[in-house]
């Protein structure tokens, strides 16, 4: 267990508080002589705002047919904690063109 | 590669007493920066009689190191003694690493909500306490480095108290950082995940998840006391 001794885990601690790193709400792993940096991950964005051009309430079925895409993180980003946009501006852009996009009711 | 200083810097360590935070504590010490070790010197469930006496063999021995410390025993959820007995003794605080921590090991059937509220008062409040205390300090020098120590627990491991309290420090640095950012100053608040297992304490986590059943049914104490010789402390 010497091998995770804590000292080995203040240098990832003492370089985040350096004045030369510009790291902002950052998470990372430390440990053993091992660090990680973890990101926040949203996957492709499912829309189930519409059905045959008319603006209805998302069902439990279109999620459940949705898993697809909600699985497929290659097709999604990944937010930034700390910049008060919900870390979402691309996501949100494209919900708000959907919806303007969608006929009225 | 030129080495990375911390001269005329000061540096508020919290549970620097003993595990994590007394490493961190030695290392920016060695780089050249004040620091100030704060141990409340109790058990590392919370309980037991805070002496302070960990504190003071840290500061002794960063000052056996050549370094530069004090200690202070105040209680993290109260942040402004703390904080304030930085800036009375060294003038200004560069630097907050929130390590202080209790974890008490309950299975989830065995949590109370005394319990609950215990962790959750020193892990999340705790930090929130110290940061309330430290935020004008920094905001008035246009300056500081906030880390907050969050856990592998997060992501499961069957003490859902101390889990609760980690997740929560993560959205109280994000919400840190959005604050800093809207007043344009540089100040960066971060966050560290440390291993859950190291030195002695996997004794402590294997009661926590793993332990036989068998040795719950002999009795064994369930609430960590101080005969734990592990640093949980963070």
């Amino acid at each position: 267990m010497q091998r995770l001794s804590p000292d080995k885990v203040s240098a990832m601690v003492v370089w985040l508080a350096h004045q030369d790193c510009q790291a902002e709400a950052s998470i990372h792993e430390a440990g053993g002589g091992y660090f990680a940096r973890l990101n926040w991950a949203r996957s492709a964005p499912l829309f189930a705002t519409e059905k045959e051009g008319v603006t209805e309430a998302p069902l439990p079925e279109n999620i459940r047919d949705g898993e697809a895409t909600l699985a497929d993180f290659a097709g999604g980003d990944h937010p930034i904690s700390g910049d008060g946009s919900m870390g979402a501006p691309n996501a949100l852009e494209q919900v708000f063109g959907h919806l303007k996009s969608a006929p009225e009711q | 590669m030129n080495d990375l200083r911390f001269d005329g810097q000061v540096a508020l360590v919290t549970g620097a007493g003993r595990g994590l935070g007394r490493a961190h504590a030695r290392l920016l010490a060695a780089r050249g920066c004040t620091v100030v070790v704060n141990d409340l010197g109790s058990a590392f469930d919370g309980t037991g009689s805070a002496t302070g006496r960990v504190a003071d063999e840290v500061v002794a021995l960063i000052q056996a190191e050549g370094g530069n410390a004090t200690a202070n025993y105040d209680s993290v959820e109260n942040g402004q003694a703390i904080v304030d007995d930085v800036t009375a003794t060294h003038g200004r605080l560069d630097i907050v690493i929130n390590n202080a921590g209790i974890l008490t090991p309950e299975v989830w059937s065995e949590l109370t909500l005394e319990s609950w509220q215990r962790t959750l008062n020193v892990n999340l409040t705790g930090v929130f306490s110290v940061m309330k205390a430290a935020w004008p300090v920094f905001v008035a020098q246009q300056y500081g480095r906030c880390i907050v120590t969050s856990s592998p627990a997060v992501y499961g491991a069957g003490v859902a108290a101390y889990a609760a309290s980690k997740a929560g420090v993560i959205g109280l640095a994000n919400s840190l950082q959005f604050e800093a950012k809207k007043l344009k100053l540089d100040i960066k608040c971060n966050i560290l995940i440390p291993p859950s297992r190291y030195s002695d304490d996997s004794r402590l986590w294997r009661r926590c998840g793993r332990a036989p059943s068998s040795a719950r049914q002999a009795g064994r104490p369930q609430g960590a006391s101080g005969s734990h010789a592990a640093p949980v402390t963070r």
